[in-house]
């Protein structure tokens, strides 16, 4: 068994100087009080300002002229949405190649304000129901009115893009309309 | 007031403290400046909230604060309560913005970077008080430089 202090191991001198017979230093005591308040207020701040510049992104394209592509749907499966955003409220039209006008004509709608704002859960209660009937619909052109603003803009877009159903008891978003193409609208 | 018979100093040791203190400060400094998007530095810029999932990446990006339109810190344009200053040209394009993208479109192909995946993507970041049809506007504009696909920055819900 090693019955050997620590100071002997080092120096070989139980008095506790160095091999030079130099009595040992003071111990020394820092005071990180002062580095402590620092560091713990640089990290409160960085905690902060970590959480506040999350951005997320929503995609979108503008029309682009091409002679052998464009947006309208040419299935029986598939509409496109057409959303005018006024200051009246949402007008939603709908085009098709494979359907008659009549059958368009029937799930065009007009959601008015309500209580001064946008119905928007009435905007995605009836693209969802469109949705059901034309499932392979994923286009909307959207136009705005001059006047309005670009958070309506992104709330619109927000509410047709996905909606959360139920399935089997589990909550999961599904696509509505998430292809956005922005137009200039009337003036 | 010479203290005789009051409790001894008790000497805390905060090593293991600073430790922790000091890592995490690295990982949140790190985190920062990797952020490739800054936008709570500009005035006059509020981003919209949203509730997309999506995550951003570097791409061009065009900011439309209260006052002014740049594009990637470089001032095109100025705005005034939500509406642009100035005419638009024959096209109903902002012509020093539709210049500015054409140039940095231009500037790409020169280093052989024009073919690359999402080169006609720009990154919007405006502010939530903007007239809609100033950023129709914007996108008609990006658009006419080769810019057909937008993405809008938001804040997440």
């Amino acid at each position: 068994m090693d019955t050997s202090s620590p100071a002997e191991e080092e120096g070989g001198h139980g008095s506790g100087g160095n091999v030079f017979g130099e009595p040992p230093a003071a111990p020394i005591e820092l005071n990180l009080t002062a580095l402590m308040d620092i560091l713990s207020n640089l990290l409160f701040f960085l905690l902060a300002a970590f959480g506040a510049t999350i951005v997320m992104a929503i995609n979108a394209t503008v029309p682009v002229q091409s002679p052998d592509k464009n947006d309208v749907a040419a299935t029986k499966q598939t509409v496109t949405a057409g959303l005018t955003v006024g200051k009246q409220g949402f007008d939603v039209t709908f085009s098709g190649t494979a359907q008659s006008p009549e059958e368009l004509e029937k799930i065009h709608i007009k959601i008015p304000l309500r209580e001064g704002d946008f119905d928007y859960a009435a905007l995605t209660a009836h693209l969802v129901s469109v949705k059901e009937k034309y499932p392979r619909s994923d286009t909307m052109i959207l136009s705005t009115e001059a006047g309005l603003k670009y958070d309506t803009m992104v709330k619109t877009m927000d509410a047709a893009r996905e909606t959360t159903v139920k399935v089997s008891g589990i909550e999961r978003l599904v696509p509505v309309f998430p292809t956005v193409v922005v137009t200039a609208g009337s003036k | 007031m010479s203290g005789g018979g009051g409790t001894a100093s008790v000497a805390l040791n905060l090593t293991a403290l600073m430790d922790i203190l000091s890592n995490l400060l690295f990982f949140l400094l790190a985190a920062y400046t990797a952020q490739s998007v800054e936008v709570d530095g500009k005035a006059g810029l509020k981003l919209p909230a949203s509730s997309s999932q999506l995550a951003l990446t570097p791409q061009v990006t065009i900011t439309v604060t209260k006052t002014a339109i740049d594009v990637s810190g470089v001032p095109v344009a100025n705005v005034a309560e939500g509406a642009i200053v100035g005419d638009l040209d024959a096209n109903g394009r902002i012509g020093p913005l539709f210049e500015r993208l054409k140039n940095v479109r231009v500037s790409r192909e020169a280093a052989g970077r024009g073919d690359l995946g999402e080169s006609d993507l720009v990154l919007l970041l405006a502010d939530k008080e903007t007239d809609a049809r100033t950023i129709s506007t914007v996108l008609r504009t990006a658009g006419y430089a080769g810019f057909y696909n937008v993405r809008f920055g938001v804040v997440s819900r």
